[in-house]
């Protein structure tokens, strides 16, 4: 039989997930080879010795989210209306920040001779001003053929209202025998700049993206036979075969931590919670993200400056991380970020050469993560080299984690309070290699219930590879008055119609398929957007949702619907496996002492250190207590006690 | 493990300064992040026009999600004028506009709130968005005015809300004396729903940490930012320089400045400006004040903290009844956006002078405000405004940037599928403008062409400066082109006067060319 692999390619490292048959896994890690990054995938599929006569490999990829930092797409030809030659150009016509003596704004880096006007015009209401004639479609294909791009972007004005020109036109250059991306098809939404940005993303990464998954594919059935597949995360927390994902590479922007939240989501399905509040505190940057239960508030995604109108989970970037510098400004104040020591050379214990001291540095010296059991001593962290960076600085360790905590409590409530959520009604799932270093202290400050760090917190993504469903996403612009339902049904049947034949090309059967019918809502003239399940009294969940977020209502209001959504999930691939706890009182391995700024002073304390890997379903810690593992170090603060529930997860409250 | 033994920090508010600059900034952004979502007029919601601060209980600014520089330093003054009249009691809001009590120009509508931790007040928040319209005698009332009084609605420091209940009086202007009346309260009422978000996170505040602590937090992190700003100018060569530039027009409106930079201490004298005059071109201290702070963050290299501190070490001298202090009855309308370009201009010309050639060139200089409006076939008005981004200086860095908003704002354009979906107009092209930008080692940036036919008639007026001047070169780098405004009208194009109003018909058309940004050093001679 075949087994299922979840590999995630980070910036650092490569982390590898086998499921081990009886509800737990096999992990590795291993440094990411950002050169052939392929090269990583199969050394850490290695170290797992899989033997099996076929392999599904699920697979978090940088590929598009690289591609679009750096700027190294294909050769693309852009196809618009006459007079909208700039369009990529204008951009939203704002600067990137306002006080840059220099002043610079990001845009889409497309050579202006490879920018061609159609002579075609339709209204505001998708009536032609002017036909794209058949002599013009000619003009045009000749055009881009003798530019011989390697991807063709189309994007006219109103044609996510009438898309027949773009269609037209699509039609004939097909012929050219490149990708041809047509902006009424991939995001039929309206504001030209936002969809075109779209479109030339997505025909740039294409001759990027195709090919790189299509040599990880065949390398893979190389190796573990022609039945072998791979699976790709999408930005929306589902996964996609490689050929889809090639074909629709736009979707990839932010495949790396969609695993995370799709699978904090379906954990936190599993466990009862309502809506949480995920915590992903990386190396390097710390992400944040509200996830309400059932449909998942997909947004239109920024990505290395752009913007792209297809649909990613809704994440929020702190550039803060474990590498985050601590310094003094000119005037004496300590500050922390936003420099990094990033993933080379790193902190300073880490030993590469890091000689500043950093957010790890300060809990190392805080005694909040132990020399010899981080990653289980495959990298023992240097206590000498964190104390000279620290002693140069002439700062205080447990200070420089009170300025982390505050930026990051700042974020998590900008965060569940622009959807209009109070942090105290949630509960905090935390991970990444440093977000359980902090849980508790912010779930404190936040006033949260309870913290739960999931099983693997250092390698999440890559478990939730494993659990993500297959998905497919649908959307259309409507910007009306909210129809009747009849009406809505109407707008919604084509879109349900894609997402069965699609989800089915992929080998789904139509029972298997769950789709969920969204409205975007909003009150007439308000830019803020609610999505409301299709169902009984739309009009009465949309007033509850908009007095929740601003506080009133306007009934008086006319009630638009700007756009229908679908989201299609074939079945989720893992169950969480719940097991017998018995509570009892695991012994420590060793007591050391500890500094918890949590506690609101600084004077060390002694703190009992167990190994979560010894920990069964039941074991109760109390704090102040530090739980290491392979990939992570939880921190358990005086007056707070964990637990392991019957999730494997390890789960903080606070004592009463 | 033993932990290493440093040294004990200098003890009090220092150390934790980081911490309340964190918190404090979040109050600000939990306000705009409020005010955004539930705004109803695109000026508000798609370009962001407001910013939202907290104050001390003096009125000192001490954070602010600001998205606009104009509105940077104008919060300095507005608690205490108001302080002069009202004594705000818990459940009070208090709304103005009025430019020499505590307000910008008309359009720019305060609220402000206090924030009490039991008895005592001990600060205040604010928020200050830009209204489409407040009954001036023109669409959008940023054209057209002779006086203050044509301008629109002036509402000195007044109760919106006393003790929880609303002022019915308030409410009745926003709804009888200005345009799209429904729109006005709806963002008025955003403006409220901000404010309530805000003292709630305050509050929060006060029961984690307390009356003193958050106070001595507060004249800290003021403190904090005037240090830095002192030992920015200290790091700045000491020496004294004059420039001036001017606006257009027939009277061509001088600013001059004498900067002198002693030490820590700089003092900014503009006393040799032109006196105020007839039409919407004067300002006050409140921009005045916003284009200092602006230049502050912008000269400095790490990111100063948003408090009123980083402008204590500055002395500013302003005569009165001039153009940039003026007093009632000249109109302020367009000091926000054209005036106070020309004060970015000529405080970079002088830290050119005084620092050489770190200084970029000159970016356009305007905002070229649009303002239009008509009536729907059903009847009902339309009113829009817009301003238009252009070219960037070009700097030591490289080329300045093609057709962005630069200096005092950087609003977002509205699309053309929102424009014409909402509006009777059709855009027939929207482009850069080739060639605008000036020669150099590093070209200036390019500015914008945006043309326009109506569909129906509509009154128009172009505010723009730059067209009779050009934004200079630097380093030895060439000038940008000016901008030019042009109608369609009767079957040919001519050039709009400055400060001009229009009447439409359905067919006419107006193109507007915003100009380009100077170029920096010697252009490489062509082989």
């Amino acid at each position: 039989m075949g087994v299922r692999v979840g590999v995630d390619t980070g910036g650092t490292f490569t982390d590898a997930l086998l499921p081990d048959g009886e509800g737990s896994w096999l992990i590795h890690k291993c440094p990411t080879t950002s050169q052939s990054p392929s090269d990583a995938v199969f050394n850490a599929l290695d170290a797992l010795s899989i033997e099996a006569p076929s392999v599904e490999l699920l697979h978090g990829t940088t590929h598009a989210t690289n591609a679009l930092l750096t700027g190294e797409l294909g050769r693309v030809v852009m196809i618009v209306t006459r007079g909208f030659r700039d369009v990529l150009a204008l951009g939203r016509q704002n600067r990137d920040a306002l006080f840059d003596l220099e002043t610079k704004a990001t845009r889409p880096n497309q050579p202006r001779h490879l920018i061609f006007e159609a002579q075609e015009r339709l209204s505001a209401n998708g009536r032609t001003i002017q036909n794209l004639s058949r002599a013009e479609i000619n003009r045009l294909v000749e055009k881009a053929r003798q530019s011989k791009p390697q991807a063709i972007a189309v994007c006219f004005l109103h044609a996510w209202k009438e898309p027949k020109h773009e269609k037209r036109l699509g039609r004939a250059l097909k012929k050219l025998g490149v990708p041809v991306v047509l902006s009424s098809q991939l995001a039929p939404e309206q504001r030209e700049y936002e969809r075109a940005s779209t479109v030339w993303a997505d025909a740039g990464l294409q001759p990027i993206v195709g090919p790189a998954l299509e040599k990880l594919e065949s390398l893979l059935r190389k190796e573990w036979g022609s039945k072998s597949r791979l699976r790709v995360m999408r930005s929306d927390g589902g996964t996609c075969s490689a050929e889809s994902a090639a074909h629709e590479p736009v979707h990839l922007a932010l495949s790396g931590p969609a695993g995370g939240l799709s699978a904090s989501r379906t954990l936190a399905n599993a466990r009862g919670d309502s809506t949480i509040l995920t915590l992903d505190m990386g190396g390097t940057s710390t992400d944040v993200a509200l996830l309400p239960p059932g449909e998942l508030p997909l947004q239109e995604m920024k990505v290395a400056g752009h913007t792209l109108l297809a649909r990613g989970l809704p994440l929020h970037t702190v550039g803060a991380g474990g590498g985050s510098l601590a310094s003094f400004d000119p005037a004496g104040v300590l500050q922390v970020g936003p420099e990094s020591a990033g993933a080379n050379p790193g902190p300073a214990c880490y030993g590469r050469g890091g000689k500043k001291a950093t957010v790890t540095d300060a809990h190392l010296l805080c005694g909040r993560l132990h020399p010899r059991l981080f990653l289980d001593g495959e990298a023992p962290l240097d206590i000498e080299k964190a104390s000279q960076a620290f002693h140069s600085l002439k700062a205080n360790p447990a200070e420089v984690l009170e300025i982390a905590c505050a930026e990051m409590e700042r974020a998590l409530r900008r965060v569940s309070l622009a959807e209009g959520h109070d942090p105290r009604e949630l509960n905090l799932y935390a991970f990444g290699g440093a977000g359980a270093l902090h849980a508790a202290w912010l779930a404190n400050r936040l006033g949260m219930k309870e913290v739960v760090i999931p099983p693997f917190p250092g390698a999440f993504s890559a478990l939730g590879l494993l659990a993500a469903p297959l998905r497919r996403g649908f959307s259309k612009s409507v910007l009306q008055k909210l129809p009747s339902k009849k009406v809505r049904r109407g707008l919604i049947q084509p879109l349900m119609d894609r997402a069965y034949f699609e989800l089915m090309a992929e080998g789904l059967s139509e029972r298997s398929i769950l789709i969920r019918q969204v409205l975007e809502l909003r009150s007439k003239g308000q830019s803020g957007i609610f999505p409301i399940l299709e169902g009984p009294r739309v009009l009465e969940r949309f007033h509850a949702a908009h007095k929740k977020r601003f506080g009133f209502t306007r009934p008086e209001e006319e009630v638009e619907l700007v756009a229908v959504r679908l989201q299609a999930d074939g079945p989720s691939s893992e169950s969480w496996v719940k097991k017998r706890a018995r509570r009892y009182s695991p012994t420590a391995i060793e007591a050391q002492t500890a500094v918890f700024p949590e506690d609101g002073h600084h004077r060390p304390r002694r703190a009992s250190w167990y190994r979560r890997e010894d920990l069964r379903p039941g074991a109760n810690i109390e704090g102040p207590a530090l739980v290491a593992e392979y990939s992570a170090t939880t921190v358990v603060p005086p007056s707070w006690n964990a637990r392991i529930d019957p999730w494997s997860c390890l789960v903080l409250r606070r004592m009463k | 493990m033993e932990l290493p033994c440093l040294e004990e920090d200098e003890i009090g508010m220092r150390r934790q300064l980081s911490v309340f600059q964190h918190l404090f900034a979040s109050v600000t952004e939990e306000m705009g992040e409020a005010l955004r979502q539930s705004s109803v007029s695109a000026n508000i919601k798609e370009r962001r026009d407001y910013s939202c601060a907290l104050l001390d209980e003096d009125g000192r600014l001490i954070a602010h999600a600001a998205h606009i520089p104009v509105h940077l330093g104008s919060a300095h003054l507005t608690v205490p004028a108001i302080l002069k009249k009202l004594n705000p009691e818990r459940g009070d809001v208090v709304v103005l506009n009025d430019p020499h009590q505590g307000g910008t120009h008309l359009n720019d509508v305060t609220v402000v709130a206090p924030l009490h931790v039991g008895r005592s007040r001990v600060g205040f928040l604010l928020n200050r968005a830009h209204h489409n319209d407040v009954g001036g005698v023109e669409p959008g009332s940023l054209t057209g005015a002779k006086s203050l009084k044509e301008e629109g609605v002036l509402i000195p420091p007044t109760f919106l809300q006393r003790k929880g209940a609303p002022n019915p009086k308030i409410w009745k202007l926003f709804e009888t004396k200005m345009r799209e009346p429904a729109a006005r309260k709806g963002d008025l009422l955003a403006q409220c729903a901000a404010l309530h978000r805000g003292s709630a996170r305050f509050n929060d505040l006060a029961e984690r940490y307390g009356r003193r602590t958050l106070v001595d937090a507060m004249s800290a992190l003021y403190d904090h930012g005037a240090r830095l700003a002192r030992l920015m100018l200290k790091t700045w060569p000491d020496g004294e320089v004059t420039t001036f530039d001017f606006l257009d027009g027939k009277e061509t409106p001088r600013i001059a400045l004498r900067l002198a930079k002693t030490g820590p201490r700089m003092t900014l004298d503009f006393s040799g400006t032109s006196p105020q005059a007839a039409g919407s071109w004067n300002t006050h201290r409140a921009v005045v004040l916003s284009a200092v702070a602006w230049l502050m963050q912008t000269i400095s290299e790490r990111e100063l903290p948003e408090t009123g501190g980083i402008l204590e070490p500055i002395t500013l001298k302003l005569a009165p009844r001039t153009l940039i202090h003026s007093r009632p009855p000249a109109g302020v309308a367009l000091g926000n956006t054209e005036t106070s370009q020309r004060l970015a201009d000529v405080l970079l010309a002088g830290m050119r002078a005084l620092l050489g050639k770190e200084i970029p060139a000159a970016s356009q200089g305007t905002m070229n405000n649009l303002c239009f409006g008509g009536k729907r076939p059903s009847g009902s008005e339309f009113v829009y405004y817009e301003t238009i981004g252009g070219g960037a200086g070009a700097g030591p860095g490289g080329a300045g940037a093609d057709a962005v908003q630069v200096h005092m704002t950087n609003t977002l354009n509205t699309p053309v599928e929102v424009f014409e979906s909402e509006l009777p107009v059709r855009i027939i092209r929207y482009s850069t403008r080739s060639c605008s930008g000036g020669k150099g080692l590093h070209p200036g940036g390019d500015g914008v062409i945006k043309e326009m036919e109506f569909l129906k008639p509509v009154r128009l007026g172009v505010v723009a400066t730059r067209r009779q001047s050009s934004p200079v070169g630097a380093a030895g780098g060439t000038a940008g082109k000016p901008g030019v405004d042009r109608v369609f009208q009767n079957g040919r194009w001519r050039i709009l006067d400055p400060g001009e109003m229009v009447d439409l018909v359905p067919g006419d058309r107006l193109q507007i060319q915003t100009p380009g940004g100077g170029g920096w050093g010697k252009p490489k001679p062509k082989k």
